[in-house]
């Protein structure tokens, strides 16, 4: 008798193994096999990756220091390209992608610049997240005048065109101490996360507030856990998703910000110094080339196809995460 | 309705009291008066800088004018809105005041002209270029978004959302920029000098460039509503009822999908019009945006505050025509009035 | 006569990331004209995607009909093209569906949408659908329908909706009208009006009506014949009297057991069925109610998939015991006793 007992619910076992439910996924895992499926967004990860180690070993890639001035090799063309007549102009292996109009060579700017693209891409995105998370946080969680004052004053900042508003900040303070801090990288970051925030915040606060609405959170409620538990054990890690979605588009944008203010010739300063970790900008780059576009177009070619490619990177990134993320928007 | 539009006119008096006060703010902060060297970049003597300082009202404080107010006072002036005036004369609220007049104050460095008349003169020129990108933008970034949509996961589908990924993503300046080495100096397809802005043939390159990013924009969330509204249940409900599939199309999903199309035009047409800034300035088009930026370039900070608030006056105004037309499609919120 | 609808070894199946889906499998039924099919089972058992199905209205990709016939009126829906299917949706067979509040376009006035449907099939002139659409609303006690025909659908109620669904649906006097859960989404009092609505129009028109729900008391109320739908199969048919007098298929009696019932006079407990319905994705053959049931017999429960069987007149369960016979095993102790 024991062993048909012992048989038959082995039986019963496996038949209740042959129906179960495959192994529940955690949201995290689901999204991240579904990104990990996304070819596109895969490609960029990809992309970017080797431009971080490009910024991290440039001075291996560059064949000279950005900032040296080689004499007599002026707006010489790209490696690959002979000017009839003019041996001077004409391209040579020593400078890949030729030299500007001073005589630096346009690869080792270029190498360096990554460095720059990447900075200025992911410290305001970091800033303007945290900034947008802590109000939209606050102003969707305490609710009432302080919810009212924060949103009509993120409604006035949102009506202030963003592109004007770097215009303005870079312009008044480029000559001021702040803004020679750092070769005006601060002043920068300040002004991209001041702007950026607003909508993450509107972005917190209306998750915090369907959240609220939430039964798990009554319910968290109903047990007596506390207030800042609920904050930040509930609302803040069920907000994650789009706060995260939201950082990786602030990237492109902030990098494409730093560009056209550069390209302006209100971006960053030119750096004077030899060793500084972040002498050249992309943007600066283009503002030298438009000058030349004739006699050495890849001084604009060369960094505006990496603005282009680091730009589109991040958005099929930022796009291949809304979808792993946001599965209603999944198909 | 009409409340609703009257709420948000007024809404946008504090806006752009901030831009004007933020704007205004951050200018002071720069080291140096306008008028401290001349247009040869000579230090300008002392006597002619402090005339030039009184005739534009630059001697007085900056914000508010307590030493004036107290001075009418003392000779018996008892009249608040005069005191009040007296109290508001300086620069900030002078420029607020005339600005509201239509009076943008004197450029620092195109002397003897004002600004509201460089911008009106070369309005035009910036108004064809918008519009022409504009009508590029909507005529082909909405048709695209929907057949991608409809198409989903076919080839056009895939090819639409990868040239619509790169015209967001790809900075406009930048294409601006390529689009004049491929097309201008390397095909000569395009002049990129000497060409007459009162015409309208030099416009189709600039305004394809400036309309690119907005039209991709415009595509993809295109593309995304009407993949959302196609799963909606009253779709289903349209089909059950023997609709075919260019009714459903027409009359169930492009009603629906447009209306979140409308609300995202607003932020596409503010990136238009400042987009146009830099446009201008690559294609040499002498619009207010090219004077813009020369006004940055020279550091010529009344021009530079006045176009600014002349922008923010349209953007807050473009979210106005936005918010209304949402209202006109949706039958939800026009009822709320 | 032949029946009006003949459904034969219908079978759908979704492609997903995780593997097919077959969600319709080896489903037949039929429904004599004027008659009242009740389809039962829990959300999940493929109940709403056999009444999608008849209308065609499976999205393919990723959904496909994988076999079987729906011969409606003398002709197999199947092998019709589009263009003839259209001309059957909304007019020969219409669809009410769950949700009142989903279901009607937010931004076309009621009246808009229904003289749609009026104008394609009946071929009516604006003027004529519009007083057709009045008449409707009045049919469906909507009152002072011409007023209402130009509000839009947030002007109504959630019942109020559904009467608006219900005259879209009877508009083009269809010969089928298939409700999918046409109350769940409504507060109780209101579900009762719009069952009896459904009831009293279907005497009205003698339009056939199949009503799709997870709730034994509608299909109680309604129904001159009950399916039993579980993990994509019937599993019990029969005359409404006989499947809630006489179950014989142990999912049947589970789910009769698992709802409170005021005139049961001994007090009878409720009993939830235990367990979870089984994934839809690589089936084995045997019977998919199996680790559920209290009737198991290793051996025999898990080797085949059970057939529907005759178990009585007109009345057939997929079971391979008579269970009338057997007394239920409490869950998990030996079963062999019973073999």
């Amino acid at each position: 008798m024991a062993t048909t007992l012992t048989n038959t619910n082995s039986v019963s076992d496996s038949v209740e193994q042959a129906f179960a439910q495959r192994a529940p996924r955690s949201l995290w895992s689901d999204a991240r096999r579904r990104l990990l499926r996304n070819k596109a967004a895969v490609a960029a990860l990809l992309y970017i990756s080797f431009l971080i180690v490009v910024a991290i070993i440039a001075p291996l890639l560059a064949l000279h220091n950005p900032l040296d001035i080689f004499q007599n090799n002026s707006y010489r063309q790209a490696a690959w390209i002979t000017v009839p007549n003019r041996p001077e102009a004409s391209g040579s292996w020593a400078f890949p992608l030729g030299t500007d109009a001073i005589g630096r060579d346009v690869w080792s700017r270029l190498v360096y610049g990554t460095r720059t693209s990447l900075v200025v891409g992911f410290v305001p995105m970091v800033f303007t997240l945290f900034l947008g998370t802590v109000i939209g946080l606050v102003s969707g969680f305490f609710g009432g005048a302080v919810d009212a004052f924060l949103m009509r004053f993120a409604e006035i900042v949102y009506s202030f065109p963003a592109f004007l508003f770097f215009i303005i900040v870079m312009t008044a303070l480029k000559d001021t101490p702040i803004g020679k801090f750092w070769n005006g990288f601060v002043i920068l970051f300040g002004a991209l996360s001041l702007v950026g925030w607003v909508g993450v915040a509107r972005l917190v606060r209306g998750q915090v507030l369907s959240l609220k609405e939430k039964e798990f959170i009554e319910a968290a409620r109903a047990i007596g856990v506390r207030q800042h538990n609920i904050l930040f054990k509930h609302l803040l890690p069920n907000s994650l998703g789009p706060i995260i979605i939201s950082g990786a588009f602030i990237v492109p944008g902030a990098i494409i910000a730093e560009a056209v203010l550069s390209y302006l010739g209100i971006g960053l300063r030119p750096a004077t110094d030899r060793n500084a970790l972040f002498p050249v900008s992309w943007g600066n780059m283009i503002l030298d080339g438009k000058a030349a576009i004739t006699a050495q177009p890849w001084l604009m070619i060369a960094p505006a196809i990496s603005i282009a490619s680091i730009t589109l990177a991040f958005t099929f990134i930022g796009d291949g995460l809304r979808d792993a993320l946001d599965p209603r928007e999944a198909n | 309705m009409l409340q609703f539009i009257i709420r948000r006119l007024l809404w946008a008096i504090p806006v752009l009291f901030f831009v004007a006060l933020v704007s205004f703010f951050l200018m002071h902060q720069a080291p140096g008066g306008p008028f401290d060297k001349d247009n040869n970049k000579k230090q300008v003597d002392g006597a002619t800088l402090a005339s030039l300082n009184r005739r534009f009202g630059l001697d007085k404080p900056q914000y508010i004018n307590p030493a004036a107010a107290s001075r009418l006072w003392a000779s018996g002036e008892r009249n608040p809105l005069t005191l009040g005036r007296a109290y508001l004369d300086s620069q900030f609220f002078n420029y607020v005041f005339n600005a509201m007049r239509g009076d943008l104050g004197p450029s620092y460095r195109q002397r003897g002209k004002n600004v509201q008349d460089i911008i009106f003169k070369q309005w035009p020129y910036s108004m064809r270029l918008g519009l022409l990108a504009m009508i590029f933008a909507v005529i082909t970034g909405i048709p695209l978004g929907v057949i991608a949509a409809l198409r989903q996961n076919s080839i056009v589908d895939y090819i639409s959302l990868f040239f619509a990924t790169i015209g967001v993503s790809v900075p406009t300046f930048v294409i601006g920029l390529l689009v004049i080495i491929f097309f201008g100096t390397t095909l000569k397809w395009i002049s990129i000098t000497n060409n007459d802005w009162n015409t309208w043939r030099p416009y189709l390159a600039p305004s394809l460039v400036l309309g690119l990013s907005t039209m991709s924009f415009i595509t993809r969330i295109t593309r995304s509503t009407v993949l959302e509204v196609k799963r909606q249940d009253y779709i289903r409900t349209a089909r059950a009822k023997g609709l075919s599939e260019r009714m459903v199309i027409v009359r169930h999903i492009l009603r629906n999908a447009m209306i979140p199309v409308v609300t995202v035009l607003g932020p596409a047409l503010v990136d238009l019009i400042t987009g146009a800034v830099i446009t201008e300035s690559i294609f040499s088009i002498p619009g207010v945006g090219k004077f813009f930026v020369d006004a940055i370039f020279q550091r010529d900070y009344s021009m530079i505050m006045g176009s600014t608030l002349i922008y923010a006056t349209l953007v807050v105004m473009a979210n106005i025509l936005v918010d209304l037309s949402y209202g006109l499609l949706d039958p939800r919120i026009r009822s709320q009035g | 006569m032949p029946p009006l609808l003949e459904v034969r070894n219908l079978k759908v199946q979704f492609k997903t990331q995780d593997g097919v889906v077959t969600a319709v499998n080896d489903v037949s039924f039929h429904l004599e004209r004027g008659e009242t099919l009740g389809i039962v089972g829990e959300s999940g058992s493929g109940k709403s995607v056999t009444s999608l199905t008849l209308m065609r209205l499976i999205p393919t990709p990723p959904g496909k009909i994988a076999g079987g016939s729906i011969v409606f009126d003398g002709e197999n829906l199947l092998d019709y093209s589009e263009e003839e299917m259209r001309h059957v949706r909304g007019n020969r067979i219409s669809m009410i569906f769950q949700d009142p509040m989903t279901s009607l376009n937010p931004v076309l006035t009621i009246g808009r949408q229904i003289t749609e449907s009026l104008e394609l099939h009946m071929k009516l002139t604006g003027a004529e659908a519009r007083k057709r659409a009045v008449e409707l609303l009045n049919m469906v006690g909507i009152p002072s329908g011409a007023r209402r025909l130009d509000d839009y659908p947030h002007q109504f109620s959630g019942g109020m909706r559904q009467r608006v669904m219900i005259a879209m649906g009877l508009s083009c006097n269809p010969e089928l009208l298939i409700a999918d859960e046409p109350t769940t989404a409504l507060d109780v009092t209101i579900q009762a009006q719009i069952l009896e609505l459904i009831n009293r129009l279907k005497n009205e028109t003698g339009t056939a009506v199949i009503i799709i729900t997870h709730d034994l008391g509608v299909v109680a109320g309604m129904a001159d014949r009950v399916a039993v739908m579980y993990a994509g199969r019937i599993v019990e048919e029969g005359p409404t009297g006989e499947i809630f007098s006489n179950p014989r298929m142990p999912y049947t009696i589970g789910l009769l057991r698992s709802i409170p019932r005021l005139d049961d006079a001994d007090g009878r407990t409720l009993t939830p069925i235990r367990g979870l319905p089984p994934d839809l994705i690589n089936l084995p053959a045997i019977c998919p109610f199996s680790p559920r049931c209290d009737y198991f017999v290793a051996g025999k429960c898990d080797q085949t998939v059970p057939p529907l069987r005759p178990v009585g007149a007109d009345h057939r369960a997929a079971c391979l015991f008579d269970i009338t016979l057997e007394t239920p095993v409490p869950t998990k102790e030996p079963a062999n006793a019973l073999a």
